[in-house]
C-alpha cells in the first residue's frame, strides 16, 4: 500500500553552495539523497510531495559544512504481511513464480500455489495451469496475492507471496 | 528476529509509524506521480537530477496506472465520499478502492480486518458501500 508520511532527513551542505540559490541547493539535494532510497521501516520513498520546513543550519567547526533539518512529506510504498495486493508476473519456473508489486519484488513458491495448478515447462510461454485449462498464469500476467512475510536487507525489501487463500490468483476481467 | 514479525494486516497491526498514516489510493499515487513526471520533463536543467528517472519511480508509476480504478479526481473524491464515515480506518478504505471487491465475502477475504470482535459493520451497509463503489469505478468519466 502506498502512504502519504512525514519524514525528516538531514542535508550536509558545501559551502560552495551558500549564496542566493542555497534553498533551492537543499532542495535538490534532498530530493537527490531519499528519493529511490528504501528503509525497513518506512519503506520506498517514491516521491517527496511537500517540503515542510527546512531548520536553521548548523556549521560544522572545523569543517565548513552546514547541516539542515529538513522535514518533508512523501509517498511511500511499504509492504505488510497480510496484506492482499495485485501484482504483474514477472517470470515463472518450476520453484515458484516472481511477480511485482510497483517497486517491490515478490517471490511466490510452488508450495504457495494451489496444488491443482502445474508447472508447464513445455508450453510457451512457461506457465502454472490447471488441468482443464481454465486459470493459465504466465510472465505479463495479472495476479492478486497476499503477502506473508517480509525481509529486509541493506538493498530493499523483498515479499514472500501466497496464492493459496480464498478468492487470490489471477485476475480475471 | 526481524521486528516486521509482529506486523499483519489483518489485524490492522502496522507498527507504529503507519498505524495513522494516510493511505493513497493507487488512482491517487498515478495522478501525483504524473504531476512531478510532467514538472521534470519542463525543467530543462541537465545536471539536476532526474526524479522521474529513478526506477523505484518508474516502477510505481507504471503499477498506479496499471492497477488503477480511479483514474480521474473526481472518480477518487467519489470513492472517498463512498467509503468514509462508515467507521473504516484508512488502511481499509484504501484496501477496498484499490481491489474494489464485489461481494462481501470478498471484501472480507480482502481485508480481514472487518471481521475483527470489536468490529460490527452491518451487512447491508457494506454492501451498500461495495455496490456503489463498484458503480462509481464502471461509471467514471
Amino acid at each position: 500500500m502506498f502512504y502519504h508520511i512525514s519524514l525528516e532527513h538531514e542535508i550536509l551542505l558545501h559551502p560552495q553552495y551558500f549564496g542566493p540559490q542555497l534553498l533551492e541547493k537543499v532542495k535538490t539535494k534532498l530530493y537527490t539523497e531519499v528519493e529511490g532510497t528504501c528503509t525497513g521501516k518506512y519503506g520506498f520513498v517514491i516521491a517527496v510531495t511537500t517540503i515542510d520546513s527546512i531548520g536553521a543550519g548548523l556549521i560544522l567547526p572545523g569543517q565548513g559544512y552546514v547541516v539542515y533539518p529538513v522535514k518533508y512529506k512523501a509517498i511511500v510504498f511499504r509492504p505488510f504481511k497480510g496484506e492482499v495486493l495485485d501484482a504483474v508476473v514477472r517470470q515463472v519456473n518450476k520453484v515458484g513464480m516472481f511477480a511485482e508489486i510497483g517497486p517491490l519484488s515478490c517471490f511466490i513458491s510452488h508450495h504457495s500455489i494451489p496444488a491443482e495448478m502445474e508447472f508447464c515447462p513445455n508450453v510457451n510461454p512457461q506457465c502454472y495451469k490447471t488441468k482443464d485449462e481454465d486459470v493459465v498464469i504466465h510472465a505479463e500476467g495479472e495476479i492478486r496475492l497476499k503477502i506473508v512475510g517480509t525481509r529486509v536487507d541493506a538493498t530493499g525489501i523483498f515479499a514472500i507471496g501466497t496464492l493459496m487463500d480464498d478468492y487470490l490468483g489471477l485476475i480475471s476481467s | 528476529m526481524s521486528f516486521t514479525e509482529q506486523e499483519d494486516a489483518s489485524e490492522l497491526k502496522l507498527g507504529p509509524e503507519f498505524e495513522n498514516a494516510p493511505c493513497l489510493f493507487n488512482g491517487e499515487v498515478a495522478l501525483i506521480l504524473q504531476e512531478i513526471k510532467q514538472a521534470a520533463e519542463k525543467t530543462v536543467d541537465d545536471d539536476l537530477w532526474d526524479r522521474a528517472e529513478d526506477q523505484n519511480f518508474i516502477n510505481a508509476l507504471l503499477y498506479c496506472e496499471r492497477f488503477n480504478n480511479f483514474k480521474t479526481h473526481e472518480a477518487v473524491q467519489n470513492a472517498r465520499k463512498i467509503l468514509n464515515g462508515h467507521g473504516l480506518y484508512e488502511f481499509e478504505i484504501a484496501l477496498l478502492a484499490n481491489l474494489c471487491p464485489e461481494t462481501e465475502p470478498l471484501a472480507k477475504a480482502y481485508v480481514p480486518s472487518l471481521l475483527l470482535p470489536e468490529r460490527n459493520i452491518p451487512s447491508y451497509e457494506l454492501r451498500d458501500m461495495l455496490y456503489n463503489l463498484k458503480l462509481a469505478q464502471r461509471y467514471q468519466n
